[in-house]
């Protein structure tokens, strides 16, 4: 016989009436969001999955954006180049001066690779494939959803 | 003589595709009951669905008595929570919704997305959780993980000793043939960055950013200390003795300082960096291409 996976014991009714009320206190930077080219080039060298599928000027595009890790403030500068809406070139060039990615980067010195191109998948034997094509399929329709309305 | 082919059963569950490998097909019993556990596991953790334990604690907060089984993944929560500071949180669940990724897919975030909540809101002590107020828990740094550990366990009981059990990503591999696994490339999914090669025992987590992304630095790897999305790392793979662990430890590796897991945990990883730098440890089971 199967326990029922939970039962409520009690309830905080007098906790339950607190509603959260931190909506409105973001943490400011959600701006940066849209300012941070590293983030969304990766994903155009794949494919337009990007939600706003839209079309691009080709050309040479330089940004240089701060954002926060977990040691702090880091900038970077990205330059990339746009050809037939693909990232045909990205340069980011990291001026990070916080201490994670240094103490980091003493640790694991031996570790650590210069920009890591890969093999072709067509040239390696192997079982699987682990990585980022295998994600959530209601996402993905999802994605399909509003890119279809995009075109709407 | 060359072995023979294993079977794969392939199906969706918790709205991903499963592939588990045995060398006979499953009986239908087996199947059932893996079934089943998958039906339980998303009865009390899924936010996308309204009468899930998640959902009434989204509605209700209070105190919960939680199964056997949720005791490993919260205790790493706990744990995860600790040691990156407060990066990894199960508490980003409505910020996590309110930048998009909600129980609809709107993918549209909202123009004030709510901050994590603290996490002195929540207190864990088995077998008992209580959220002091109504909160969306989201467990997806580390909940497929267990799930596939979960359905490993139920197919030892049913005797299947040799499985490869794959969620999408998250791996765990139990017959005595190596497993060669391609880490993918996360800008590029023709190419391989690495192959992992996994012995009886091992699980693979791998864990991306960039394809699961909805818009100009959305995506689902949220740091708890700000409630935005993460942007220095673009993948992450973690091999480990239970899929759980590779989980959890595949999203503190978005987030933490890599020494500090390594020394905390058992693992081995391998991180890209959006400039396209990898990191590994030392013994990273295979190859890293350089």
């Amino acid at each position: 016989m199967k326990l029922p996976a939970h039962k409520k014991m009690l309830s905080a009714a007098a906790a339950a009436s607190v509603m959260l009320l931190t909506a409105a206190c973001g943490s400011g930077g959600s701006d940066d969001a849209s300012s941070m080219p590293s983030s969304s080039a990766p994903s155009a060298t794949t494919d337009d999955s990007s939600a706003a599928a839209a079309t691009y000027k080709d050309g040479d595009y330089e940004a240089e954006a701060s954002y926060v890790n977990p040691g702090g403030d880091s900038k970077v500068k990205v330059e990339l180049t746009l050809a037939d809406n693909k990232v045909s070139k990205v340069e980011v060039t990291p001026e990070a001066t916080d201490g994670t990615s240094k103490s980091f980067q003493e640790k694991f010195a031996s570790g650590i690779s210069s920009e890591v191109v890969g093999k072709s998948l067509d040239d390696l034997k192997v079982d699987k494939v682990a990585g980022s094509s295998l994600t959530h399929l209601g996402f993905n329709e999802a994605i399909d959803k509003i890119k279809a309305d995009a075109k709407a | 003589m060359p072995r023979p082919e294993p079977t794969a059963w392939q199906f969706e569950a918790i709205g991903t595709a499963w592939q588990i490998d045995t060398p006979e097909p499953l009986a239908l019993d087996v199947a059932a009951a893996v079934t089943a556990r998958i039906d339980e596991f998303d009865a009390v953790w899924s936010r996308f669905r309204p009468d899930s334990v998640v959902s009434r604690i989204a509605v209700e907060g209070g105190t919960w008595v939680l199964d056997p089984d949720s005791r490993a993944l919260l205790d790493l929560y706990v744990a995860l929570h600790e040691v990156t500071g407060g990066a990894v949180t199960p508490l980003v669940g409505r910020t996590l919704a309110d930048l998009g990724y909600d129980d609809t897919y709107s993918l549209r975030p909202v123009a004030s997305p709510a901050a994590v909540p603290a996490w002195d809101l929540i207190a864990w002590d088995y077998p008992a959780l209580t959220a002091h107020e109504p909160l969306l828990l989201d467990v997806g740094a580390a909940g497929k993980g267990h799930l596939v550990d979960l359905v490993a366990g139920v197919l030892t009981a049913h005797r299947v000793a040799d499985v490869t059990i794959d969620a999408s990503g998250d791996l765990l591999h139990r017959r005595d043939d190596p497993l060669r696994v391609a880490l993918e490339h996360p800008g590029d999914a023709t190419r391989a960055i690495g192959v992992a090669e996994l012995s009886r025992g091992q699980a693979l987590c791998a864990s991306a950013t960039n394809r699961r992304a909805w818009g100009d630095g959305l995506h689902h790897v949220l740091d708890g200390r700000t409630g935005e999305p993460t942007r220095d790392i673009v993948a992450t793979w973690v091999v480990a003795d239970s899929c759980l662990l590779a989980d959890g430890l595949a999203t503190a590796h978005f987030l933490a300082d890599p020494a500090r897991l390594v020394s905390r945990f058992d693992h081995e990883f391998v991180r890209m960096h959006a400039d396209g730098r990898v990191e590994r440890s030392p013994d990273f089971p295979g190859e890293v291409f350089s």
